[in-house]
């Protein structure tokens, strides 16, 4: 009888490895061919020339030079990297605050909450491009009708550009946040809630010494994820430019999209190159944020 | 039992799931075939030149072929050609990465890096349908016999060549000949003035254009740019007179503006320069005279210099882009572009609606505001006019709606405008203009591996490049295809106006094939083909700074400027 149990047990076993190899093998497949084989050919790469009739030869480091003397000289990739910087920090300043808040509201069941969780997360049921296209036609053309065509379109006017396009970042950015933080305050435990209550703690405060240290963990995840994305945050240029993003709001991720996009293979190396360069920027920054925000961020034992 | 059955259904469903994703790897055909002839299987970029021209081509392959057996043995007879046209999958840029997972055998289409696929190993070797005479219809000529030399230098890459040329694609102003007719936007004779409205150039002598000529000269029509503007200075006068008239000079597309605008300045630029200064840019060699190294009030003061590969950055300061960019400040800021022009939301095929149907016949359509003016110019390609019949609710048909029988394409007059010259000297200089786009036909290497299969595809590609076939693709399509031919009187006769005036300017222009086999080119193209690099260190599209208002011609070009160091850091691989 336990020799059959024990048959049975293996059997059973195997097939839940089985399962689980069903599961994982298309995925580990993908990481394999995607991740790890695309990085390491882009790692050879940027040590390469190639030329059409002249195949592939060594470059030593000319591509990383080529990269730094553009990144130096040329007054676009200053602009580039500046949009970049900038993205990020409206995202984090903005976008994290307002996020926090409208969770803390929704949170709360403060009045309209669940309104507000439908509006908020509204932009990530629909598609970006669906999203991009209602926005356009908004601002290219309901918003200058109200105001009698008095300006031009938001997005085709080069001064209102930049604001719009950080305005609809931010705005179709709330739903994942909104819903992951909304997630973690519910896990929040309601004994230490109502003590603090008991104890005559305003809303603030709560949200301040109870709510934003128990909710951590997630925060530290959004900032560290919107960090090692820095450079490849396109903005939704693509999307609202294809390739004709005016100078003034490119950022790095849109040029690298878009010249790895429409680019030969003759140019891949330099664009491998750069992507080297740019993880061994934003590589340490991430891990030295995650460190610090660990070690002096707020302790729930 | 209960989890079991659960078990099993979740990787049932998991295992469809994979195999659904790897059935993209080859589309399973669900069209009835005729399984008593050989398919021939052919995807078609559905773009402005639409896909009847191919199924008109079609049907004659079969006709002339309904007795051959292309796959003896199977007891099949004759061929049935399939035709997919698409606009997403088969465009130049996508394709590359579809070949694999599509069943043509042969593919149109255009915006194709051309080395970019003849490396790939996912297109057929055609040099031997490009070599040999097409004999089997009649004709002694080979495809490579007429095909322009420096376009057959490109294609051969290592002695093979991978690619048939497919349409030729030229890009400028089109204007609307009935409205310029009614409102007199005509100079006359001495080019004081404008000719009155509503007279022919029978009533009324107008001036000799930027030909300068008028007649007929050695069988060489001249007249039909007769009254259009010769000179940049003469343009602004007919837009100035125009805005008197409450006509709006010109429009674009405001969505694909950094294309259409940049067509305009292509257009401006490849005309000051001719093919013997503009060809530099794309062989690094040669000799061009007009380098700018400074200015004398707004002349440009200029040099010769023998291009070199090293030297190629001196062509950014051609005083061909400098005229072309004051041509673009003046219109722009002058306001004789509609403002829609600069808005995103504004399409091609918008924009050719408006161009077609706010005015007909002396008629302006009555739904309009009365400061909605009509339109006089459309900037766009020689494709326009047939793009703007495709959709039903836009283009002619829109207009047909509003105004009856006369809004149809076949009653109207438009013309594809001979631009004007930047100074008076270069009247009578040939009109030169470049190829904006490479289009070709190529034989998917995936779905041609079976030997007869992959003859029947050659010998439809060469089909399509007989006379015959190229003659009827141009009366169907009114688009020159990228080969050289005549076309017979019967079937220009067949043509719209503008159809007409398209192969007119193909057929006696200069036509400068923008390509070179230097490695510079080959290797940058996508920095170095159409219009890229108008850019400075703020703007890249010249009509979004103008219309910015915050920069003149003459800073945009000097800020064009690239330095020797710039260049060799981009380029000197290549050198």
């Amino acid at each position: 009888m336990q020799v059959f149990r024990k048959k049975s047990g293996l059997r059973r076993l195997a097939k839940q490895r089985a399962f689980f190899w069903c599961l994982i093998a298309l995925p580990l497949a993908q990481f394999c061919v995607f991740y790890i084989g695309v990085n390491f050919n882009s790692f050879l790469l940027a040590f390469r020339h190639y030329g059409y009739t002249e195949g592939y030869s060594f470059a030593g480091w000319d591509n990383f030079r080529r990269v730094w003397y553009d990144w130096v000289n040329n007054e676009s990739f200053s602009t580039m990297f500046l949009n970049s910087l900038l993205t990020y920090a409206v995202t984090l300043v903005v976008g994290i605050t307002l996020a926090l808040l409208f969770s803390y509201f929704i949170y709360k069941k403060m009045p309209l909450s669940n309104l507000f969780r439908v509006m908020l997360f509204m932009p990530n049921i629909l598609s970006t491009l669906v999203m991009v296209l209602l926005f356009k036609y908004f601002t290219e053309n309901a918003i200058p009708e109200l105001f009698d065509n008095a300006f031009g379109g938001l997005l085709s006017t080069n001064d209102t550009a930049k604001p719009t396009l950080l305005f609809f970042l931010v705005w179709t950015g709330f739903g994942t946040q909104v819903l992951m933080y909304v997630g973690a305050m519910n896990n929040i435990p309601e004994s230490a809630v109502e003590s603090a209550k008991l104890d005559g703690i305003t809303p603030v405060k709560e949200f301040a010494f109870i709510t934003l240290p128990l909710i951590w963990p997630t925060f530290v995840t959004f900032i560290i994820v919107g960090l090692a994305a820095l450079f490849t945050n396109q903005l939704n240029l693509y999307s609202f430019y294809e390739r004709a993003a005016p100078v003034s709001v490119q950022t790095i991720g849109y040029y690298l999209y878009k010249a790895a996009q429409g680019g030969t293979p003759p140019e891949y190396p330099y664009l491998a190159a750069m992507g080297l360069m740019l993880t061994f920027i934003a590589l340490p920054v991430v891990f030295i944020v995650k460190w610090l925000m660990e070690k002096f961020g707020p302790r729930t034992v | 039992m209960f989890r079991k059955c659960v078990n099993v259904l979740l990787s049932a469903v998991l295992l469809a799931g994979a195999f659904a994703s790897f059935s993209g790897c080859g589309e399973v055909i669900s069209r009835p075939i005729d399984e008593t002839k050989t398919q021939l299987y052919i995807g078609n970029y559905d773009g402005g030149v639409g896909t009847q021209w191919l199924r008109n081509a079609a049907e004659r392959f079969e006709e002339k072929y309904k007795d051959t057996e292309f796959e003896p043995g199977t007891g099949k007879k004759g061929v049935e050609v399939v035709i997919t046209p698409d606009k997403t999958d088969y465009h130049g840029v996508n394709l590359l990465t579809k070949l694999a997972s599509v069943p043509e055998q042969i593919i149109f289409t255009e915006y194709v890096d051309y080395d970019k696929y003849a490396v790939s190993g996912s297109v057929v070797d055609v040099s031997d349908i490009f070599s040999e005479p097409l004999s089997e219809f009649g004709e002694t000529e080979s495809i490579s016999d007429k095909t322009d030399p420096a376009v057959a230098e490109y294609l051969n890459m290592n002695g093979k060549y991978y690619a048939i040329p497919h349409y030729r694609l030229l890009t400028g102003i089109q204007y609307n000949i009935d409205l310029f007719e009614d409102y007199g936007f005509y100079f006359n004779a001495d080019g004081t003035g404008f000719v009155a409205p509503g007279t022919t150039a029978e009533e009324q002598a107008r001036s000799k254009g930027p030909d300068g000529k008028t007649g007929v000269i050695d069988g060489v029509d001249y007249s039909l740019d007769d009254g259009l503007p010769a000179t940049y200075d003469e343009f602004f006068r007919l837009c100035d007179y125009m805005y008197e008239n409450s006509v709006m000079p010109m429009i674009w597309t405001g969505e694909h503006r950094a294309q259409y605008s940049g067509y305009l300045g292509w257009a401006l630029y490849a005309d000051y320069e001719g093919k013997g200064r503009f060809m530099p840019n794309f062989t690094f060699s040669g000799k061009v005279d007009d380098i700018v190294t400074s200015f004398n009030g707004s002349t440009p003061v200029t040099r010769s210099e023998t291009i070199t590969p090293e030297k190629g950055y001196l062509l950014r300061q051609q005083a061909g882009r400098y005229y072309a960019l004051c041509f673009m400040e003046k219109l722009i800021k002058s306001g004789y572009c509609d403002t829609k022009s600069f808005s995103l939301t504004f399409s091609h095929i918008a924009a050719q609606t408006e161009f077609v149907s706010r005015w007909c016949d002396g008629v302006k359509d009555a739904n309009l505001a009365a400061s909605v003016w009509p339109v006089a110019m459309l900037v766009d390609g020689n494709w326009w006019e047939n793009e703007a019949t495709l959709n039903p609710s836009e283009g002619f048909n829109l207009a047909e709606t509003i105004f009856g029988e006369s809004g149809k394409r076949e009653n109207r007059r438009f013309g594809m405008m001979p631009l004007p010259k930047a100074t008076a000297d270069q009247v009578e200089q040939p009109y030169s203009l470049a190829e904006t786009n490479t289009s070709y036909a190529l034989i998917n290497a995936y779905t041609t591996q079976d030997e007869e299969i992959l003859k029947l595809a050659k010998l439809f590609v060469k089909f399509c490049c007989t006379d015959q076939e190229l003659q009827y693709f141009t009366a169907e399509t009114g688009v020159p295809k990228g080969l050289s031919y005549e076309m017979p009187e019967e079937l220009l006769q067949e043509m719209t106006v503008y159809e007409q005036s398209v192969w007119n300017i193909n057929a006696n222009a200069e036509i400068i094939t923008p390509y070179s086999s230097s490695s510079l080119y080959r290797n940058n193209a996508s920095t170095l083909r159409y219009g890229y690099d108008w850019t400075t260190s703020a703007y890249n599209i010249p009509a979004d700074a103008f219309h910015d208002n915050k920069i003149t011609a003459l800073q945009y070009f000097l800020d064009m400027e690239m330095s020797q160091a710039d260049w060799n850091n981009t380029y000197s691989n290549n050198f």
